[in-house]
């Protein structure tokens, strides 16, 4: 295990944490706009999803692997998961913080549900939604460390090593590239966040 | 155009709106008034159906409003709410353009009707259609609000307190732009308001609501002249004076309180109630209260010693007036035939008051000063 085992295992990472975002990006928008359209619901459902969030990922991951085995598929599902919860809680949380004023004109401009939804309230709520994107993405690349755990690779081989050879150089050979591929990743979605929120609701004078 | 027949509706057992009923012809600017919590948002947010009565019908063009579909219906109709509600997503000619984009309008066309409307109310196309609500003033924003509501030409459009939150001299300009755009575009407007100037201003016809109820619905001169309760009396406030010198009549300048006597008195008794009172005249009535003439200290003291009762001296020389007279031609009247007093009559000949001088002089400081 050395430096030259690091190139594949970054890939591996980042497929991983890619993936995971994907199906928490999918996931956490259609379900928070779900839940968005029944407060009601969304009153039962919220609070034991934080509960569920809470639940450690290496339990999570134990529970999965009961199931599926030593496969990526255990690592994706798991991920896919936990990189939900942010996703889902800000894209609820902006839906319901967009101000009524901008629902009633959106309905008496003659808008049907579905054009008050992506004409008005997604477009004012995706700050909020990247926002959660942001959290989710820096997250999973740590939480992808658990990879290695099962067998599946990532930069998590050489922590893991390095933990039971007792060798510091190989955690940090680990630890060093999966703080900057958050870092990397987080400014990534910073771009991101740049280019897609409509011009009328970046705040003046910011750069951020 | 539109017709409410009997609406009522009610949150639980508190009742919002109280069966009302009321028509508005095509074309016309009605603005509907009240205190706080009269009804009057709920009342416009039940014709585009943002909220539904439970009991009675809305007719549009004589379609009921239920039967129609809600989306389409919205489209058709032309609305501004309180806040102004710009998207702050949307450029200013996306935000006008809302609605023709809904109905699937060209670009063209739509770029043909924001061009028309900025150049309606003095905001150039090129300096202004591409700018986010949050880069313009609040008085371009009421401005922009109002011009989405009439881009797809909708027949009526309702508006709930669209300057409410304007400086008096923006407030001024817009009232006069939507009153000329109102009556260039002969388009029904129902406007909901809480200042009586800007209702006066503007209406063709007032509805004055008060607990879900209409109080009265009439055209502003009429309003003023006769409002129909306390209430809108208050609301009128000093328009009701400064406006309205033309309708004051006799019933306002007179002073009550006057001594009559019947004809069939005495002499004695007439000297000492003139005495008590200290005036020169008595106005003398018949027995069914009608007004007979004036009896004058002087000619009982000139004839007193001959008749026992006043008849013989009842005088007619003293000019008359109807209650309902105009106020002006009382002041003249008395000022040119140089009595010292009218005396004001009903319709039943029964004497009401008097005019003198003096009680003109304080009726006028009073519609002057308050
Ligand atoms: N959802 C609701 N549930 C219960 N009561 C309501 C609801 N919406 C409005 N009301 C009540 O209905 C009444 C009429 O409200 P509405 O908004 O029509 O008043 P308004 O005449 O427009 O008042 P304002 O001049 O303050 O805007 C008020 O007493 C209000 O408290
Ligand atoms: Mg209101």
């Amino acid at each position: 295990m050395g430096i030259h085992d690091l190139p594949h295992a970054l890939a591996v990472h980042l497929f991983f944490t890619l993936s995971s975002v994907v199906i928490g990006l999918v996931l956490g928008v259609t379900l928070g706009i779900l839940l968005s359209r029944k407060p009601k619901l969304s009153n039962v459902v919220l609070p034991i999803l934080s509960v569920f969030n809470t639940v450690p990922g290496i339990v999570f991951i134990g529970l999965l692997l009961l199931i599926w085995g030593m496969e990526a598929i255990t690592v994706l599902v798991a991920l896919g998961i936990y990189a939900t919860f942010p996703i889902l809680k800000n894209t609820y949380a902006g839906l319901i913080s967009v101000n009524p004023q901008y629902i009633e004109a959106a309905k008496g401009c003659g808008m049907s549900q579905t054009q008050q939804l992506f004409r008005v309230e997604l477009p004012l709520a995706l700050p909020t939604i990247i926002g959660g994107l942001r959290m989710s993405t820096v997250y999973t690349v740590s939480w992808a460390v658990l990879a290695s755990m099962i067998g599946q690779g990532g930069l998590g081989e050489f922590i893991y090593a390095g933990i039971s050879a007792n060798d510091n150089g190989l955690i940090l050979l680990g630890a060093i590239p999966a703080a900057v591929l958050a870092f990397v990743l987080g400014s990534l979605v910073d771009l991101l966040q740049t280019y897609t929120v409509p011009k009328g609701l970046r705040k003046r004078g910011s750069t951020k | 155009m539109l017709r409410f027949e009997h609406v009522s509706l009610s949150y639980g057992s508190q009742k919002i709106i109280d069966d009302i009923s009321f028509s508005i012809e095509e074309g016309q600017m009605v603005v509907l008034i009240g205190p706080s919590g009269c009804g009057k948002t709920t009342t416009l947010k039940m014709i585009n159906r943002l909220i539904e009565p439970s009991q009675g019908k809305i007719y549009l063009n004589d379609e009921d409003i239920t039967k129609k579909d809600k989306v389409d219906l919205r489209r058709h109709i032309g609305y501004v709410i309180q806040q102004i509600g710009l998207f702050p997503n949307m450029t200013v000619a996306q935000n006008i353009c809302v609605v023709p984009t809904l109905l699937k309008y060209s670009k063209e066309e739509c770029d043909r009707i924001v061009h028309e409307l900025l150049e309606m109310v003095n905001l150039p196309y090129e300096q202004y259609a591409h700018k986010y609500p949050s880069e313009m003033s609040g008085g371009q924003q009421q401005r922009i609000g109002i011009l989405r509501a009439l881009a797809a030409s909708p027949p009526i459009v309702l508006m709930d307190e669209p300057f409410s939150a304007l400086d008096p001299m923006t407030r001024r300009s817009l009232q006069q732009e939507v009153r000329s755009l109102q009556q260039k575009l002969k388009k029904t407007f129902v406007f909901v308001t809480h200042d009586m100037e800007e209702a006066l201003d503007l209406a063709d016809v007032i509805v004055f609501m008060d607990r879900g109820k209409i109080v009265q619905m009439a055209p502003p001169e009429e309003m003023l002249a006769h409002p129909a309760s306390g209430q809108i009396q208050d609301f009128l406030g000093k328009f009701i004076h400064s406006s309205s010198t033309r309708t004051l009549t006799a019933a306002d300048f007179m002073r009550t309180g006057i001594y009559a006597v019947s004809a069939t008195k005495g002499i004695n008794e007439c000297i000492s109630k003139m005495q008590r009172h200290n005036v020169d005249t008595l106005i003398v009535v018949d027995d069914k209260a009608a007004y007979q003439g004036t009896v004058s200290i002087a000619d009982i003291r000139l004839t007193g010693h001959v008749v026992k009762s006043i008849e013989p001296l009842i005088r007619c020389n003293t000019p008359t007036v109807q209650t309902t007279d105009n106020a002006k031609d009382c002041f003249e009247q008395l000022i040119s035939s140089g009595a010292n007093y009218l005396v004001v009559l009903d319709e039943e000949k029964r004497v009401q008051g008097i005019i003198t001088k003096t009680s003109m002089a304080s009726a006028m400081a009073e519609q002057l000063w308050g």
